[in-house]
């Protein structure tokens, strides 16, 4: 692991769980709108109900995951405030966008939550398409920061560092790390409900399994081609970094192509290519086993398990890639570092950290305190996900004791009954 | 005599960055308006779940059930509207960011375990009702709860310190009306003070005061810290700054091409460590009143809005539903919440927030109270200046009928902040003195009768609304008195203000998408969630 050591953990940590959970609430957004669409138009009360119980997931997927990034840049201000500074100064467009996209998105979310049968089909499936197109442009705007960090077009430090807006945007590691990325989730999205529904079908007796083989065998192939498209706009990326950033290039691939890294990172690499071969083994499996007319059964089943937590390791080890391969400074470019002024050297530099805050107490406070909150973190997925088995009619013990209550499926105001799925 | 639409104007041009600061005060708002759900639901949540527990009455049940479905997707929105606050912040004040995070990171690093904790216990108290024990689910509420308010505790004193910082002490003695600007305390590093010229020194009103192993402790008038800060951030160095003026000439040719911005730096950090990095933002005067003042605004927001909620299920439901005994109760319940919560704002807190803006912030006491000769102030309106500025503010303020309140008129021109605070000021009072009324009147009905008269359920309706606006002009008066400075004593807003300022209407094109989102967003609850129900829906 690259120096500082505890900084850096503490970033990855925080950065890792957000990015897992960005991810997986991209796929979310996407995939929850079209399944309650498809569930409306074939009248299909089940998949109907498998979208509302994902939305259940989703609220707290998103929540957790905005508390993560929060968490994140904190961390970062914290150890290096002069970055943060810097980066302030010149990033109003790209991360304004974002921030108006984060303000549409959490009204869209908030929306689509609230008024599930409330509002006509359309208009719900139009709050849902805002929720999903916000979900995959947030990231253009942090994507366009991240490119810069990689190669700083369009920077001008005279009469005063300011960013050219054109030519930051035509930054040619843009496009391709964008797009990697949203394909990436919509994998990752798709494999982890994928995987939890296999999950389920082996849990499940009866009728109920063949509806959860089914939804399995829907998603795999949106899954796939998504996985596929992310490895494609992955190999862009590949080449684009080599047009600009040979630094981060070498620091991934060097160790492969027997040149002499700064950092080498190719065992990281190696690992996510690890995790990628189980996606495509698993898929291939249970492709080689639908191509000879065989069901999908117990055995497939539990290999299709291992996809989400594989889609998973795979863009957290991807991000961590990113992130390390530039180290130790946060423009992969030191070539360029001699034109620039010290200050700005410095507030680049991943060793200039905030001497206020480098301390053993800190780093006490943060070992005692994480600890128990991440193992908070696990109770809290293990009860949310773990539900009863329901009957094709979906009346769950939740929903029978919420009837027998006067019925709660929303927030008192204006409710309409509930939902009672907990899968 | 300005009018009001002169003084808004004057709080929007007569400072720098007027539209950066209006947006940032929308931006804000939308992630406050949101949040005060997330301090306050919980509180209510974890009532009405105790008092189920001791009574056994379902009702109780379903009220803690139904307001932990409320806020578990507030919170999400309210995370969501954090972080575009917080890169909203990043963004358009940069050098205030990395001030903050430079020198008072500590409560916001610790804010990171408030929000998982946050996250954690409110989800799980959401996930876990009926899978685990009855009595774990309440602890798991309260946990919930003391998540938001850690979380609060810290952003709050972050806040505090800007408004007073420990380290500033306010000049205005309330027993002769004398002000002189406030005064900065620095623990120099000997290194650095043996540059200075005490001479010099002094005649720009600085004072050398005693010596330590490694600091020597100076007093600066807070307009040369002022400028010093401004031209640290403009990239300054020592020779082309006013530390060269203090300094001796030997030592400032020495330092002449050193970064001005490094050495401030070694003295602010020797400060913050002498104060203490871990407690430096808690000692700020204004911190104790600010958190209970403003907790006491999220239970007040949230009360009313659950009464309001409720009234109107009872005024749109038929006598014989019934749910009604059901809604009856939660109006009850949400309406002696409400009452007490009210109480607390206007007589407790509110007070000791008063009390420490006057100690604390005399420029902004000064402008609250209007005592200016440029505006007619409310209390000269009626007549009553004599006895409300005379006897009546002295006497909440410094517990003396003879002291004296700050006159606006005798503060150094520069240090004035927005006479417009006057009227915020008083208009919130008058707001949050009916919102009592309302609560008053609405516990008074259900005293008298079960069924509450159709008049006080159209009144709680209205509540929320005006509760929203009470907050929000208390929020106002704060931070647009905090006006010049945007870290009191320290720093001005033309210095936290990043270097590359966004067009005017690209500020003013945001700050209506904010305030139209905000809007849409009441107007989608009201519309579907509630109007939706009149119609049978």
């Amino acid at each position: 692991m690259p120096e500082p050591v505890p900084i850096v953990f503490i970033l990855s940590l925080a950065f890792g769980l957000h990015i897992a959970l960005v991810n997986l609430d991209i796929g979310l957004a996407t995939l929850i709108p079209i399944m309650k669409r498809v569930g409306e138009r074939r009248e299909d009360e089940f998949l109907v109900r498998r979208a509302k119980n994902l939305m259940r997931y989703y609220a707290m997927t998103y929540a957790v995951a905005g508390v993560f990034g929060t968490a994140f840049t904190v961390a970062l201000l914290a150890f290096y405030p002069a970055f943060i500074g810097l980066a302030g100064h010149l990033t109003w467009v790209p991360f304004g966008l974002a921030v108006l996209l984060i303000a549409l998105r959490f009204l869209s979310v908030a929306g689509y939550w609230y008024l599930w049968d409330r509002v006509s089909s359309g208009i719900h499936l139009l709050i849902g398409a805002a929720m999903a197109a916000t979900g995959i442009l947030i990231p253009l705007g942090f994507r366009a920061v991240f490119a810069f960090l990689n190669a700083p077009f369009g920077l001008r430090l005279q009469p005063k560092p300011h960013l050219i807006l054109g030519e930051a945007l035509s930054n040619p590691t843009l496009m391709p790390l964008y797009l990697k990325s949203v394909f990436g989730a919509l994998s990752t999205g798709l494999f982890v409900v994928a995987s939890a529904y296999a999950w389920r079908y082996l849990r499940t007796e009866g009728e109920l399994r063949e509806r959860y083989a089914g939804l399995v065998k829907a998603l795999l192939p949106y899954g796939t081609l998504s996985l596929f498209l992310m490895l494609v706009f992955g190999f862009w990326y590949t080449l684009s970094l080599l047009s600009v950033s040979q630094y981060k290039f070498l620091n991934i691939f060097g160790g492969f192509l027997g040149a002499d890294p700064t950092k080498d990172f190719s065992w990281l690499f190696l690992v996510k290519m690890a995790l990628v071969a189980v996606q495509f083994g698993v898929i291939l499996y249970v492709l080689d086993r639908l191509l000879k007319g065989l069901e999908l059964d117990d055995r497939p089943m539990s290999w299709i398990k291992t996809l989400g937590p594989a889609a998973l390791g795979t863009v957290i080890t991807g991000e961590l890639l990113n992130m390390y391969s530039q180290l130790p400074y946060f423009v992969a470019r030191p070539d360029l570092f001699n034109m620039l002024p010290s200050w700005v050297v410095s507030a680049l530099s991943v060793d200039t950290v905030n001497p206020l805050a480098n301390l053993p107490g800190v780093y006490v406070i943060t070992g005692a305190a994480l600890t128990p909150l991440l193992a908070a973190v696990a109770a809290l997925i293990y009860v949310a996900t773990k539900g009863e088995p329901e009957d094709l009619e979906g009346v769950s013990r939740q929903r029978e004791e919420m009837a027998a209550e006067g019925g709660e499926g929303q927030p008192e105001v204006g409710r309409t009954g509930g939902d009672g799925g907990s899968d | 005599m300005p009018g009001l639409v002169d003084l808004i104007l004057e709080w929007l041009r007569g400072y720098p960055a007027g539209y950066e600061r209006l947006l940032s005060m929308i931006g804000i708002e939308v992630h406050w308006a949101i949040l005060q759900y997330v301090l306050g639901l919980p509180l209510l949540a974890v009532l009405a779940e105790a008092i189920w527990l001791r009574t056994g009455n379902e009702h109780w049940k379903r009220l803690s059930r139904n307001l932990a479905k409320g806020f578990a997707v507030v919170f999400a929105v309210g995370a969501a509207s954090g972080t575009a606050s917080e890169f909203g912040l990043i963004l358009l004040w940069p050098n205030l960011t990395e001030a903050a995070g430079r020198y008072i990171y500590f409560p916001l690093y610790l804010e990171i375990f408030a929000f998982i904790t946050e996250v954690v216990f409110i989800y799980l108290y959401f996930y876990a009702d009926g899978r685990v024990s009855r009595k774990a689910h309440l602890l798991i509420g309260v946990l919930a709860l003391a998540g938001a308010w850690f979380s609060g505790a810290m952003i709050l004193s972050v806040n505090s310190f800007m408004q007073s910082p420990a380290n500033v002490l306010a000049n205005y003695d309330p027993t002769t009306g004398s002000w002189a600007p406030p005064e900065v305390l620095l623990f120099v590093p000997t290194q650095v003070a043996q540059a200075l010229d005490a001479q010099k020194l002094a005649s720009v009103g600085g004072k050398l005061l005693e010596s330590g192993a490694d600091y020597v402790l100076v007093s600066l008038p807070a307009g040369l810290v002022r400028a010093l800060m401004g031209q640290a951030f403009a990239g300054y160095t020592v020779g082309e700054s006013l530390l060269a003026a203090v300094a001796r000439p030997e030592a400032a040719q020495a330092l002449a091409s050193v970064p001005l911005k490094s050495v401030l730096d070694s003295i602010v950090a020797n400060t913050v460590r002498h104060a203490g990095v871990y407690t430096i933002t808690f000692k700020s005067g204004t911190y104790v009143a600010t958190f209970v003042h403003s907790i006491g605004a999220a239970v007040t927001v949230s009360a009313f809005t659950v009464m309001g909620a409720y009234a109107l299920r009872l005024l749109r439901t038929p006598g014989d539903d019934p749910d009604r005994e059901y809604f009856r109760r939660a109006f009850k319940f949400a309406a002696v919440v409400a009452l007490v919560a009210v109480a607390i704002q206007g007589t407790g807190s509110g007070h000791a927030m008063g009390a420490a803006v006057a100690e604390f912030n005399p420029e902004k006491f000064a402008a609250m109270e209007g005592t200016s000769e440029q505006i007619t102030s409310l209390p000269a309106l009626i007549h009553a200046e004599g006895l409300v500025h005379g006897k009546l503010m002295p006497l909440l303020a410094y517990g003396s009928t003879s002291a004296v309140i700050p006159s606006y008129d005798l503060i150094q021109s520069d240090f004035r902040p927005p006479l417009v605070v006057h009227y915020l000021y008083y208009t919130k009072i008058g707001l949050g003195v009916l919102l009592g009324l309302v609560a008053l009147l609405s516990v008074a009905c259900l005293r008298r009768s079960a069924e509450p008269p159709g008049w006080a359920l159209n009144l709680s309706a209205a509540s929320p609304v005006l509760a929203h606006v009470v907050s929000f002009l208390g929020w106002a008066v704060r931070e647009m008195g905090r006006k010049p400075w945007a870290i009191y004593g320290i720093m001005d807003v033309q210095t936290e203000l990043t270097v590359n300022p966004p067009p005017t209407w690209q500020l003013m094109l945001v700050a209506a998408y904010l305030v139209a989102l905000l809007a849409l967003l009441f107007a989608v609850v009201y519309v579907y969630l509630w109007k939706r129900e009149e119609s049978g829906r």
